[in-house]
């Protein structure tokens, strides 16, 4: 007899940042539920700041995750130097995008190699991918070590950098040092092309939504840390203005909170996002290479942010060459700030998507309020979304693939469950 | 790495998650005490990073904080080369790829070391916090002077 309700339920999701749960509910052929079920609980992070000096926040946001701690810094040191008007410029301001670069490589190569790599090819994890792709698994190995190595000699250490203030850097890498990490960049960056070739040629399905892509946007450069926000939507605002156009509630199922455009609407940020709002911002070799991938100048198919990632780590590869290249070590490692009664905001492009922080400081420079918006919150809308329609076109699927799959829609966003929150465990119910 | 290390000590651990904390504890004691014996590095429990480390070690030591319901305290050693480490010991939510699953990737990827030893020391105490409780400090104390003990002979 034909079961009237079916439920795919996975309590634990291997392979994302975190914990935390999913629920389908599929009555009669049709998805009637889908619920993110969030039991890390809620880290208090912005509560922690409060009553903190302004100089603390990279190092204790640097704290929330383990894998993009240069982001939550990033932005900390961009809405205090935001708040307190101060501009970081010339090598400074490449030594940032240099380390940001660091985290995109180790990240996304963690990502694409180790957690996303495996659903395509029907492995349960990379141990068992590494038993018939053992020289693709060494590769994603020695290409993360090599992020990490740029992370460590900029940031002072591998996690949770302790290098990085508000108006600069404690002390700057020489000239010689970076050398060092030039030369891994030159295997790194053939190690990037085999990593687009080999993702290019994976099976895709047939999937995409007319997503709202949110992204920033800079006039001459692939984004990190500057830039408008604006979306393939007709969005295109300074990041004062963030919150006047995004929102964040609460929902009974999640100690994290989703975000919305002030309209209501989902939205999507991460690389899926950035690299469409900003192909024409790619080195032309980088854009050869995604043309080459059969990619087109956008993308809407959000299991194809696989081969998107393996672009943005070729283009991180690049972008960090061409940095070490011109560096010359200034004389100063940071600007001088002092403090004041002040609101200031920054957002930059994590490996997720953008991270917003702000913070209200008072005379002294102490930190009064602080407001963090990580990427994962701002993608769970679509990744329910997401899987309100993949499901429906799935149901000849046999349950344990059709959980899998489920699986695999929320790996496509490489949801950091820890950092936002704020988060993931999945069933699905159906009949 | 310095030219006569063969052994690599690697303390693993959370600092603000209590008894989370002493790998840390271990491997910042151990440098202070081991000059030139062996090289002795601090992470945060990636397991995935660890590979890289120890590719050019002949004697790896890795010291973790363990939950296996025995006693606060209690030293767990494991060869990790001839024996399974139980999974459900190291908790790996926050850490994308938990250490056994990293040292059975090295093991499929040929990459592990001659020797790896596993010193697990059970926990009590995982809350946000840092301090160390009494019977995880003492347990520190022993491993540092077992330790000590293999790599002089080593």
């Amino acid at each position: 007899m034909k079961e009237k309700i079916k439920s795919i339920k996975v309590d634990y999701l291997a392979r994302v940042e975190g914990e935390g749960a999913l629920h389908v509910k599929i009555k009669e052929g049709k998805v009637t539920d889908v619920r993110f079920n969030i039991f890390e609980p809620p880290r208090f992070f912005e509560a922690f700041l409060r009553g903190r000096h302004f100089t603390e926040a990279p190092d204790i946001t640097a704290r929330i995750c383990g894998i993009c701690p240069v982001a939550y810094q990033m932005s900390a040191v961009h809405a205090m130097e935001n708040a307190l008007s101060v501009s970081v410029d010339g090598q400074l301001r490449a030594l940032r995008r240099l380390i940001y670069c660091g985290e995109w490589i180790e990240s996304h190569a963690l990502h694409v190699y180790m957690l996303h790599a495996p659903d395509f090819l029907g492995y349960q994890d990379a141990i068992e991918m590494a038993r018939d792709y053992p020289e693709m698994v060494k590769q994603g190995l020695r290409l993360k070590k090599i992020g990490n190595e740029l992370v460590t000699l900029i940031g002072g250490r591998e996690i949770h950098p302790i290098n990085v203030k508000v108006g600069g850097f404690y002390k700057l890498p020489t000239k010689a040092d970076l050398a060092v990490i030039a030369e891994k960049l030159t295997w790194a960056r053939s190690a990037a092309h085999d990593m687009i070739d080999f993702t290019a040629r994976l099976d895709f399905p047939d999937f995409k939504q007319d997503y709202q892509y949110v992204a920033l946007r800079h006039p001459d450069e692939y984004p990190f840390c500057e830039g408008r926000i604006v979306s393939n939507k007709g969005l295109d605002i300074s990041v004062e203005e963030y919150e006047n156009f995004f929102q964040e509630e609460h929902v009974k199922h999640s100690t994290s909170l989703h975000s919305l455009t002030r309209n209501g609407e989902p939205y999507a940020t991460g690389p899926l996002a950035r690299y469409s709002l900003n192909f024409d911002r790619l080195y032309p070799d980088v854009q050869r290479a995604a043309t080459g991938a059969r990619l087109s100048e956008t993308c809407f198919n959000p299991f194809k942010s696989i081969i998107v990632r393996s672009v943005e780590t070729l283009q991180a590869v690049e972008e960090a060459t061409r940095i070490i290249e011109a560096y010359q070590q200034p004389e100063k490692a940071c600007v001088d700030i002092e403090a004041r009664e002040s609101r200031g905001c920054g957002c930059t492009e994590a490996p997720r998507g953008s991270l917003y922080h702000r913070y209200t400081l008072d005379a002294e420079g102490t930190i009064l309020n602080a407001k963090i918006v990580p990427p994962t919150s701002q993608n769970q809308k679509i990744i329910e979304s997401d899987l309100w329609h993949f499901v429906p076109e799935n149901l000849n699927l046999s349950h344990d693939d059709l959980t899998w799959k489920c699986e695999q829609v929320i790996r496509n966003y490489d949801p950091c469950i820890s950092c936002s929150c704020h988060f993931l465990n999945l069933t699905v119910e159906r009949g | 790495m310095t030219a006569d290390a063969k052994t690599l000590v690697i303390g693993i651990g959370n600092e603000y998650r209590g008894d989370d904390a002493v790998g840390l504890d271990v491997a910042r004691r151990l440098s202070q005490s081991t000059p030139g014996k062996c090289e002795v590095i601090q992470a945060n429990g990636a397991g995935i990073d660890l590979i890289g480390k120890w590719e050019n070690y002949d004697h790896v030591i890795v010291v973790d904080a363990v939950r296996s319901e025995s006693a606060p305290g209690t030293i767990h050693r494991i060869d990790a080369v001839n024996e399974e480490l139980p999974d459900a010991w190291f908790h790996s939510s926050t850490h994308t790829v938990s250490l056994p699953e990293a040292i059975g990737l090295a093991g499929t990827l040929g990459l592990m070391p001659t020797n790896l030893t596993i010193y697990g020391i059970e926990g009590e105490n995982f809350e946000p916090g840092v301090s160390l409780s009494p019977a995880v400090k003492q347990a520190a104390e022993h491993l540092i002077a077992r330790i000590l003990d293999e790599v002089a002979t080593a």
